[in-house]
């Protein structure tokens, strides 16, 4: 622990888990406590939320992985509950034998404030190396006079003197050097090197020249080297040379990092020694004249390669700097050797010394790509403000203290003011909005722009007032504007004009919450009333009522008559519901052919009073459409809207089921929902009712019944048994259960189609299993609405099919209600004509009984028609229905199928169906139901 | 292209049940690797990058699908479909991953036997009154400008100036590729993806059954979160392992293989 003290960062130490087991001194002067505050806590806690994520997605993964994290960025909050930057180091170890994770926390301002120094440190360092490079000129100067290697070398070119220096660099003594001639030092080497220099010296010219020279170990010295004559005052003769040579090595690589620095901001510098008129250009001026860099030019090749015009305005700046007139900062073009045309920056001024102009030096720079963006930025700038000018939305700039800078034209109209005009006032000046409701000033989002440094959305509700007092109806928004270095430099403010639209809106709200087609409220609505219902039930403990109506012979118009035969329906019935419902009342249209009613302050007998009347309505009324009349019923759930319920939702589902028990019970009629016991246990019961299914089918507890089919043909020949299946339930007690009990429920939960599948494959397992098949002429077995639905269905009762060969399948007919076919059209056309392909017949089922065209028959190829029960069961009493079926019958005849007539139970009723032509009857009189087993013995 | 290298896939062991990992946000499938001895013998593991994290192909990595957990969920499937893996998947996933294997299960529920989720949250932030997530908005922020000094480093700009012209480079990487994605860009994509994303309302939709693995003591995914998703979650089991932290299978591989080889064998 001590140690830990004596860490200078802040440090703890956790185990595997991430719990504190030290914290030292340094730690806790920033987060405060004691050791006893932190210990077992995990480490989390000294940090914030988002350090703690990213400790956990990030530094714990990093440490379980690879025991260490090291310099990782995290922040800590310390005792002002201010956040601390830190960086922090961690690594796997042991403490006290357990396996434990070291944390070194290093606060970053403490490591800033160090890095800084480096830097300072290392700038400094830079600066002295520019400023040895200011000072080469100096130097070089000087190095006549303070040379560092010295050496006379007579005109035998045998050394008379050298310094210790000299004698140092080449690493001999000063016997060895003395009296040996230059071709000996270094082998020979050197005087290979310089020999041009060496003798030029002795030829009385001076010398001067730079060269990389190893020393003795072969370090690499970059020498400048000055040979002076020493020319015999008198006769000129010349007696030898004095060599001095200064180690520029440091002043080189200080002239190499200006060159760098050149080359990285494409800066080259040159000089002009107005003594000599010679040249001297940088690599850099050479590579923007395109040019190798082992040419010198002259001054006046250099300024030849400025453009034509160009060349005396440069010609004449020089002219005055070497006059030792003001420098110059010029931008010209030059045209580089390969053709190229380039703009450049040429800056020169003069030194002197003393009075005297000595030198003329300045800067070259290629700004060819500055000038392209800047002309650029210039285009962008100019197709902003044209864009600014011509858009539709308002614009307003302003200033970081809120003053306004420009405005477009849609602004200066709607804000009444000119941009001279705006220009410098306050933004609340030129802008002034208030709440549209309110009529309070609102606050301004350039305002909230600047202080918070963000985008400041649409506000709705808002009204530009003129500077002429008009009004606009706007929406607005305002974005601070920012430079590269993030600093608000002012805020752009767009609106439009949104009157007309707010006008719209209205109109768009009353759209939104009602249905187009019958001008009722929508579902939408509808729901947020019944939810405002609810919410009131509880506050008050009121009473009110909910109403679901379901249209019972929608789809058979729809079908039959085309939509907007059905939508005219919809639009009576909508019509006729709105009479039976008082004003403040809401009549909803739910959807398709369902409607709602909410009663509000209204107990249930009121309401049941008001839903048998709507029945009573619906009952009476006739939908006529091309001079057919169609009897439309209602089924209704009525359900109380009180405390009880503690959602709608729950609502909706109890509405939505007594219209279905409605519906269940016979249609027409009203189902009041009961209060919750009893409405759990029904449901409990039709939830039983899947699970009784489910098992029957699981446990094949499920018995095929037949009733025979007679042939009223006394003509024809003597037949195969004709019969329809039948089927019950067996319960696990044996007692029976009629398909009119389980067939609703089977619909409901989507069981139907299973049934159907079963009672096929039992049937066709029937017909295999007997020896003699030819026996049975036709077996009629039933099959649901929903399974003509399905294409599952379909597919599995073809393969059943097929599977069940021709010889079964051309004594099997499907019976498909009238009702199904007709709702399930595409489908049911679909299904016949792929079994019938496999010689499977087709009778329809209960025909008549929404009977309303026959005009469905022609896309529909079926075998038999079976006339609903409901026009044979009183055929002899009721004349309509006799008329009815003998219309039928012609029907058949004319398109070629078969009748049967089900339900006969009295002789009279059979002899009637006889005689009018049908061509097989079923009922009670004729054959009672019983096992299939049974039917072909008996 | 590819999906094999773009999500840098690797396949241990043939022709058994497949178990499939999906590692968290700021991590890679190197995560996995004290996990996966455990069930080297009974299965075929499935180890995978998402596009953006580890060695994936992060040139298929596009703002648009990678913003919202969605995108990752499509990683999840094409990686099945890459594999021609059609059912009977099992899906361990940490953190992030257990949203993104939500809706990954939801879209396609024939392929997914049973998920494994560890340490899941389906919502970082708060909701008051009823959701505590256990962040707020403002924290997120706050991690989104840590990742950046993080991963852009006070080393990549300054240590390079500090250490003279050379030597500074093998400093300054190190820390950011140990988080297992070099770029700041994605990584910020992915944390906003992840830290705001609220998929509470997917959770009823999972029809496969689920493990929940929660941590005792988890800063990310507080208890209650756990519970939430026990209780949202249909067919779910929810076991909190006596381990603090976010990271189970790393610090305690151990606990995690013995929940996970117990709920397999149920």
């Amino acid at each position: 622990m001590i140690l830990l003290n004596e860490l200078p960062c802040a440090a703890l130490i956790t185990d595997e888990r991430g719990s504190v087991m030290r914290v030292n001194d340094a730690l806790r002067a920033i987060v405060g406590g004691t050791e006893d505050t932190w210990c077992n806590q995990p480490m989390e806690m000294l940090f914030p939320p988002a350090s703690r994520i990213f400790l956990q997605t990030h530094l714990w993964p990093l440490l379980l992985r690879e025991e260490s994290v090291r310099e990782a960025v995290l922040q800590l909050r310390n005792l002002e509950n201010n956040m601390l930057p830190v960086l922090v180091n961690a690594r796997k170890s042991t403490y006290e034998g357990v396996t434990a994770y070291y944390w070194t926390l290093f606060v970053t301002q403490n490591r800033s404030q160090f890095e800084a120094e480096l830097l300072s440190a290392r700038r400094a360092a830079e600066t002295a190396a520019q400023q040895l490079a200011q000072s080469q000129q100096f130097v070089r100067s000087v190095t006549d006079a303070i040379p560092e290697l010295i050496a006379y070398w007579d005109k035998e070119l045998i050394c008379r003197f050298a310094n210790q220096a000299y004698l140092e660099w080449y690493g001999k003594k000063p016997e060895e050097l003395l009296g040996s001639r230059l071709q000996d030092l270094r082998g020979g080497h050197l005087f290979e090197l310089n020999q041009r220099e060496i003798l030029g010296a002795l030829a009385g010219e001076p010398q001067q020249f730079e060269r990389p020279i190893p020393n003795i170990n072969g370090k690499p010295g970059h020498k400048l080297a000055n040979y002076i004559p020493d020319i015999h005052p008198e006769t000129g003769e010349v007696l030898g040379f004095l060599a001095s040579i200064a180690d520029v090595s440091a002043l080189k690589r200080a002239q190499n990092l200006l060159e760098r620095m050149g080359r990285v901001a494409g800066v080259g510098g040159w000089e002009v020694d107005l003594g000599t008129g010679s040249l001297l250009w940088t690599d850099e001026v050479r590579r923007i004249h395109g040019i190798d860099s082992d040419f010198t030019p002259t001054l006046a090749e250099a300024i030849a390669f400025y453009e034509p015009s160009s060349v005396p305005i440069i010609e004449a700046a020089v002219a005055r700097g070497m006059a030792g007139g003001p420098g110059y900062d010029l931008e010209l073009q030059i045209i580089r050797r390969d053709g190229a045309r380039r703009w450049v920056r040429a800056v020169g001024s003069v030194e002197f010394e003393g009075d005297k102009p000595v030198r003329l030096i300045g800067a070259f720079q290629d700004i060819t790509e500055y000038r392209r963006l800047t002309a650029e930025l210039a285009e962008q700038h100019e197709l902003l403000r044209v864009t600014l000018q011509s858009i539709g939305d308002a614009v307003i700039t302003t200033d970081a203290t809120g003053h306004v800078t420009w405005l477009n034209p849609v602004a200066e109209r709607m804000t009444g003011w000119q941009v001279e005009e705006a220009k410098g006032q306050l933004l609340d000046q030129v802008f002034q909005i208030v709440n549209e409701e309110t009529r309070q000033a609102t606050e301004n989002p350039v305002m909230v722009a600047l202080q918070k440094g963000k985008v400041v959305g649409l506000t709705n509700h808002t009204l530009l007032i003129s500077r002429h007092g008009e009004e606009f109806g706007i929406e607005d928004s305002a974005a601070p504007i920012r430079n590269e270095s993030g600093e608000i430099l002012g805020v752009v403010l767009v609106f439009h004009d949104v009157t007309e639209q707010r006008r719209l809106s209205g109109e768009m709200s009353y759209r939104a919450t009602h249905d187009t087609l019958t001008g009722l409220v929508n579902r939408a609505e509808f729901d947020t009333r019944l939810r405002r219902t609810l919410h009131q039930a509880h506050e008050d403990r009121g009473e009110h009522t909910l109403l679901f109506i379901d249209l019972d012979q929608f789809k058979l118009v729809n079908d039959a008559c085309g939509h907007s035969a059905g939508d005219q329906l919809l639009q009576q019935v909508a019509k006729l519901l709105g009479e039976s419902v008082r004003a403040r009342d809401t009549l909803a249209r739910l959807g398709g052919d369902e409607f709602g009613v909410l009663l509000e302050h209204c107990t249930s007998e009121q309401a049941g009073r008001v839903a048998e009347q709507i029945c009573e309505r619906m009952n009476d009324y006739r939908f006529i459409h091309d001079e057919r009349r169609f009897r439309i019923g209602t089924s209704i759930g009525l359900v109380p809207v009180d405390s009880r319920w503690s959602n709608t939702s729950a609502i909706v589902q109890a509405a939505d089921s007594s219209c279905y028990a409605a519906k269940d019970a016979g249609r027409n009629r009203v189902h009041v929902w009961l209060d919750s016991d009893q409405a759990i246990r029904t449901r409990q019961g039709e939830m039983q009712w899947a699970t009784r299914l489910e098992q029957a089918l699981d446990e094949d507890r499920f018995q095929l019944y037949a009733q025979r089919i007679h042939t009223l043909d006394t003509t024809a020949p003597l037949q195969g048994l004709h019969a329809e299946v039948l089927l019950r339930m067996v319960e696990r007690d044996g007692s029976l259960v009629a398909p009119g009990v389980f067939l609703p429920a089977a619909e409901r939960f989507y069981l139907a189609s299973r049934i159907d599948q079963w009672v096929l494959r039992h049937a066709i397992a029937w017909l295999s299993s007997l020896k003699n098949i030819s026996l049975v002429d036709t077996l009629c077995v039933n099959v649901s609405g929903q399974s003509i639905g399905d294409r599952v269905f379909h597919r599995q009762a073809i393969e059943i099919f097929t599977e069940a060969g021709p010889d079964i399948c051309k004594r099997l007919c499907l019976e498909i209600t009238e009702t199904a076919a007709v709702t399930h059209m595409a489908d049911a056309a679909l299904f016949i004509t792929q079994v019938r392909a496999l010689k499977v017949r087709i009778a329809l089922d209960d025909f008549g009984a929404g009977a309303s065209s026959f005009g469905y028959l022609k896309n529909l190829s079926v075998d038999v028609l079976k006339i609903d029960g409901q026009f044979i069961r009183n055929l002899t009493e009721d004349r309509l229905n006799d008329a009815t079926v003998r219309c039928f019958v012609e029907v058949a005849q004319v398109i070629g199928v078969k009748t049967i007539a089900e339900f006969v139970d009295r002789p009279e009723t059979l002899a009637r169906v006889r005689e009018i032509g049908v061509d097989f009857a079923q009922g009670y009189l004729l054959h009672q139901p019983e096992p299939i087993e049974n039917v072909l013995t008996a | 292209m590819n999906i094999l290298t773009r999500n840098n896939v690797h396949v241990e062991g043939a022709n058994k049940p497949v178990l499939l990992y999906a590692h968290g946000f700021g991590c890679n499938q190197d995560m996995w690797s004290r996990l996966t001895p455990a069930f080297q013998e009974t299965h075929q593991q499935v180890l995978f990058d998402y596009v953006g994290s580890g060695k994936s192909d992060a040139s298929a990595f596009t703002e648009a699908r990678y913003s919202s957990l969605q995108g990752y969920a499509q990683d999840v499937i094409e990686v099945c479909e890459a594999l021609e893996l059609r059912q009977g998947v099992t899906l361990v996933a940490h953190s992030v991953s257990c949203s993104i294997g939500i809706l990954a299960a939801i879209q396609r529920p024939e392929l997914f036997e049973r998920l494994i989720l560890i340490g899941p949250s389906p919502c970082f932030l708060n909701d008051p009154p009823s959701y505590a997530g256990g962040f707020e908005r403002e924290d997120l922020e706050g991690l989104l400008s840590l990742m950046e000094q993080n991963y852009m480093g006070w080393a990549r700009y300054l240590a390079p100036v500090v250490a003279g012209e050379t030597g500074g480079e093998a400093v300054s990487t190190e820390l950011s590729e140990s988080f297992c994605s070099t770029d700041p860009h994605i990584m910020g994509i992915f944390a906003r993806a992840t830290f705001f994303a609220d998929n509470r309302a997917d959770l009823p939709n999972v029809t496969c059954p689920s493990l929940i693995l929660q941590h005792q003591n988890d800063a990310l995914a507080p208890l209650s979160v756990g519970e939430y998703i026990h209780a949202h979650l249909s067919q779910s089991t929810l076991k909190v392992l006596d381990v603090s932290g976010h990271c189970a299978h790393m610090s305690n591989p151990g606990l995690v293989a013995a929940a996970l080889r117990e709920y397999l064998k149920a």
